[in-house]
């Protein structure tokens, strides 16, 4: 029988053609489903002690295996000169790569991509889920994506659409995360890393996942000081996570722990496009529109084809605009809200 | 990730931020194997060494997610052989403390924390490394050098087993 199939493929982590629609129609497989998720949340927040020193290696030994590691690699090589500065060379040669051949995949990846191919530049789609309504914008060249300040810096945010419409682009979402400046009004400065066009706008990091991307259009996700940053030629980025994909694996455990909310999300396929998503929630749309958890994003991206991609700010926040016009309906109840940055898509 | 993994290989600060990136996960999954803060530590810390000096040796077989949890597994083992060899068990006291931290916690979290604590060694690995790491079956058969149809096997005796528990509650016990 189908459910006794389910059953055992949920149990051990497997998929079977067909599975997802008999879960989407039966309610003992939805419940299965719903036990092992619950298990698997609880054991990602069962609250346990933490750690009383850190457990990372001394500088000083990670000093003495780099050190190793580069001579193991002189050896290998051989070859040039260049080779004194491989950490270096090694991010310069795929940075190289990257660029040169941005169409081809550096490493062979095992895990199946399932977007298809995108035929325009630019496509705007839309996934109806059980609890969310997803907006899904796909960028086939990731050199378009550039990252959108508010004209008034230090002072006050502006609406995405505002800051889509000064750029002169084409749409975009909303950004990373932002504090309000004195009483001067609402998200007047980025918080965390944030760099436009190779220009900091703000170098001071704020604990969270730098989202960037690399002067060769390569999406980067992950904890990342300026410097690091600088070395891998990431060109424009915000500050915001947690990451939801990294090479091709979903990096979400249980259901997140964020709960359901309005949601904004930056992927990348393998070929380079670019996938952004946001999802209504807090039930502007209708009782059915809770918004997305974290997993649902993951999922969404991965199903999407993405194998890297990050949680950009949401709730209030989550905007898409493209075309000039708002395609979401956001949360807030005085409409659109201002935030400090957005992901803005550059006209051709 | 490779990228990240070549830096890492070559520079003190990608070692670094890497390491500590993956600090949380380690730790969390020697805990649940040690049950104990003390012991969790120890062997998170001897895990985290062993991924910096092994970093070079990572050939990309498995996803790096898989073999750090694997080097875990391995340096766990080898710190309960060093345990019982040198008599010094966790004591009963401590274990109580430990289970009580989790009283505030919601039904099915205790009754998971309920079977983790009576389940045999191997089980409670199977059970940690299906639902906390998500590892797959055949991923798990890797880390634990078991057969997939015996670790499916485990893994649905579990499932009748929490089942119980959900249904009987305290009473099971």
């Amino acid at each position: 029988m189908i459910c006794d199939r389910t059953k055992k493929a949920l149990w051990a982590g497997t998929h079977f053609v067909g599975m997802h629609d008999h879960i989407r129609l039966c309610l003992t497989c939805q419940a299965e489903l719903q036990l092992i998720e619950s298990i698997s949340s609880d054991m990602l927040s069962s609250p346990i002690p933490a750690p009383t020193r850190s457990l990372v290696p001394d500088a000083a030994i990670i000093r003495d295996v780099v050190r190793k590691n580069r001579r193991k690699s002189t050896r290998v090589k051989s070859l040039t000169a260049l080779a004194a500065t491989a950490a270096v060379a090694c991010v310069a040669a795929l940075v190289m790569m990257m660029r040169t051949t941005p169409q081809t995949s550096v490493s062979p990846s095992s895990f199946p991509i399932t977007g298809s191919p995108l035929k325009t530049p630019v496509a705007l789609q839309t996934y109806h889920g059980k609890t969310f309504t997803a907006n899904i914008l796909l960028v086939r060249d990731p050199k378009r994506i550039k990252v959108g300040v508010t004209k008034y810096l230090g002072k006050t945010g502006e609406t995405v659409a505002d800051i889509v419409h000064d750029a002169n682009a084409l749409g975009g979402v909303n950004g990373g995360a932002f504090q309000n400046v004195g009483s001067n009004g609402p998200a007047g400065m980025p918080l965390g890393i944030t760099i436009h066009n190779g220009h900091v706008v703000n170098g001071k990091s704020f604990n969270q996942s730098e989202i960037g991307f690399t002067n060769a259009g390569q999406l980067i996700c992950g904890t990342f000081n300026l410097s690091q940053l600088k070395a891998l030629h990431v060109t424009e980025a915000v500050s915001f996570g947690p990451v939801l994909v990294q090479h091709g694996r979903g990096l979400i455990q249980g259901d997140g722990g964020w709960g359901y909310a309005p949601r904004t999300a930056i992927g990348q396929r393998q070929d380079g496009t670019v996938i952004f998503i946001v999802t209504d929630g807090r039930m502007r749309s209708g009782p059915d529109d809770l918004g997305v958890s974290l997993k649902e994003l993951q999922d969404l991206m991965l199903s999407s084809g993405a194998v890297t991609a990050a949680n950009l700010d949401g709730g209030s926040s989550s905007t898409m605009v493209y075309q000039g016009k708002l395609v979401n309906k956001p949360a807030d109840v005085f409409g659109a809200r201002s935030v400090a940055t957005a992901f803005v898509i550059s006209r051709k | 990730m490779e990228e990240r993994i070549q830096s890492a290989l070559g520079s003190e600060e990608w070692m670094t931020s890497l390491l500590k990136d993956i600090e949380p996960l380690v730790y969390r999954l020697s805990y649940y194997l040690t049950r104990h803060p003390q012991d969790a530590e120890d062997v998170a810390q001897e895990t985290l060494y062993k991924v910096c000096t092994k970093l070079s040796t990572f050939r990309g077989e498995s996803s790096l997610h898989t073999w750090i949890y694997m080097l875990v597994m391995n340096t766990f083992k080898d710190y309960r052989r060093k345990q019982k060899s040198h008599g010094t068990h966790t004591s009963l006291t401590e274990v109580a403390s430990m289970t009580t931290s989790f009283e505030d916690t919601s039904d099915v979290n205790l009754t998971v924390t309920q079977l983790l604590s009576e389940l045999s060694e191997i089980d409670r690995q199977v059970l940690i490394l299906r639902f906390y790491t998500g590892l797959s079956v055949k991923e798990i058969s890797m880390v634990m050098k078991l057969t997939q149809a015996n670790i499916k096997v485990k893994l649905f005796r579990l499932r009748q087993r929490l089942q119980r528990l959900l249904t009987f509650g305290g009473e099971a016990l």
